[in-house]
């Protein structure tokens, strides 16, 4: 590890993103990716290809299938959240796209949410 | 997997030998750390509040100064408060389990500051040199109480660092220890899991009910819970709702039987995983699980958090490659590889558990080293 002082530093062979439970909807990139690239995803067993269509952060989320507005988000095999848009595939899922179904007011995104989305356009958002 | 302790009269085994200077209210908490100072070793920990304490405050209280006072890691107990009758529940404990104390009141002192410092001081110094005798000694994993913490998580937390934990929560509980799972709302949108795991119907129902009492009380306080919990630091790392949060921090727990819910403090009453019900920032979880017994806490964190127990060595766990590279000297271990793809979970944990019994044994952290512990009891509501 210490001679892989940058996280970004992957070995060839090895994966990209990674999504536990093969019925996921979204997979967690294990280095920043651009939009273009295109990924090796680990889904479940499965390796899968897929385009990045927008940047994704270190260690954000990137959509494995189109995903409709008020469609349930599949990270470990459960309920994370809801699209409260519609999120193509390849783009980064966050807080601008999805939210809680829990302890919620009204069901939408806080202003922090949309705040966040600023930020993570700004930097690598792998720490602060 | 043996590890070499402290046996107590009790029938614990304490990973530590301080003395614990405890002032069971906010009174004598000044002289406390005065005389927690002066005392090489020392261990001061200030439970502020005590007077007007009602309901769930005063049980938290009582349960926690006690919880404190008899955790194994605890070699002898200077008790100091406002008057005699404040500390007579504890000394009477700690008499009927054997375990070294004095108590010492303002009363006892005439109220006057400087007989206090003089008295404690000489009675803590004479309490440091009789444990001081005490001898490490063969234990097995089954005398381990662990707690179980997350805290400024990033999304390998969830990905590896907690499951990791959980391999080790396995061993200690399939070892006949006791394993500690709190931070109530961090099982929000994972209680189903647990439930599904829990010993009885009872128990998944107690599980359910206590996320839904934390929740509601968000809800109540119109809180969202968006930039709470998950917090801004969790967010910009990538985590972007509570159940997602939750599914990762649940990780920790392994994948054995849940045995029963306990309060906060409140010592597990057989050996398995049990679930406490807990606020979930470090300060006052980590202290839950100590006032239950536990003798070390293993706290993974993504971005970093040089947070740990005093009285409990808080094992830091990290599989960030970039944090575990940037914080060197706080990261107690590293489990970047796993996150590389360079070695497995499971292998991981095989080296984890030769690092915990090398810290149960004696070995420090960095935490300890730095003096980064404290010790927080929660409250709940409003004192008289």
């Amino acid at each position: 590890m210490m001679s892989r002082p940058d996280s970004s530093t992957r070995a060839p062979d090895s994966f990209d993103a990674v999504a536990l439970n093969p019925a996921d909807n979204v997979a967690t990139v294990l280095r920043e990716v651009s939009a273009g690239e295109t990924l090796c995803i680990r889904s479940g067993t499965q390796l899968i290809r897929l385009t990045a269509a927008a940047k994704i952060p270190f260690c954000h989320k990137i959509c494995l299938s189109d995903i409709a507005a008020g469609e349930e988000i599949l990270k470990y095999g459960t309920a994370i959240g809801r699209a409260y848009a519609p999120i193509p595939k390849g783009v980064h899922v966050h807080v601008h796209n999805i939210s809680s179904q829990r302890a919620q007011q009204d069901g939408s995104a806080g202003s922090l949410g949309r705040q966040e989305t600023a930020v993570n356009d700004k930097d690598s958002g792998s720490q602060r | 997997m043996d590890f070499f302790g402290y046996h107590r009269t009790d029938g614990q085994v304490g990973v530590r030998n301080h003395l614990l200077v405890l002032s069971v209210g906010g009174l004598t908490g000044p002289a406390a750390r005065r005389i927690a100072g002066a005392l090489q070793g020392a261990k001061c920990v200030v439970i502020p509040y005590e007077g007007g304490l009602v309901g769930e405050d005063k049980a938290a209280h009582d349960r926690c100064a006690l919880g404190l006072a008899v955790n194994p890691n605890v070699g002898a107990t200077l008790l100091l408060g406002d008057n005699p009758q404040s500390l007579e529940a504890l000394e009477q404990q700690l008499a009927t389990r054997g375990r070294d104390h004095v108590a010492l009141s303002l009363d006892d002192c005439g109220n006057d500051i400087y007989a206090m410092t003089e008295r404690a001081f000489r009675l803590g110094a004479a309490l440091i040199r009789q444990a001081s005798r005490a001898r490490r000694a063969p234990a097995p994993l089954s005398a381990l109480t662990i707690g179980l913490e997350c805290g400024r998580s990033d999304p390998s937390s969830g990905l590896v660092a907690n499951p990791l934990l959980g391999q080790i929560a396995d061993r200690v509980a399939d070892a006949g220890g006791r394993v500690i799972l709190g931070e109530t709302l961090e099982w929000l949108g994972a209680e189903h899991l647990l439930a599904g795991r829990a010993a009885t119907p009872e128990v998944a129902d107690n599980i359910v009910t206590a996320v839904r009492r934390r929740e509601t009380a968000a809800i109540e306080a119109g809180v969202d819970l968006l930039g709470t919990n998950p917090t801004p630091t969790n967010i910009h790392a990538g985590l972007s709702t509570i159940e997602e949060k939750s599914l990762g921090s649940t990780a920790k727990s392994g994948s054995r039987r849940i045995e029963g819910l306990i309060r906060y403090g409140e010592t597990p009453p057989g050996s398995g995983l049990w679930v406490m019900d807990a606020a979930a920032y470090a300060p006052e979880s980590l202290t839950g699980y100590v006032a239950s017994g536990a003798q070390l806490t293993l706290f993974t964190t993504g971005v970093g958090n040089s947070y740990v127990s005093l009285l409990a060595p808080t094992v830091k766990v990290c599989a960030n490659p970039a944090n575990c590279a940037r914080l060197g000297g706080q990261i107690d271990f590293d489990a970047s590889k796993a996150f590389t793809g360079e070695i497995s979970i499971e292998a991981l944990a095989e080296t984890l558990a030769g690092t915990l019994c090398d810290i149960a044994s004696g070995s420090a952290t960095w935490g300890e080293i730095l003096g980064e512990g404290d010790e927080v009891v929660s409250r709940y509501g409003a004192a008289l």
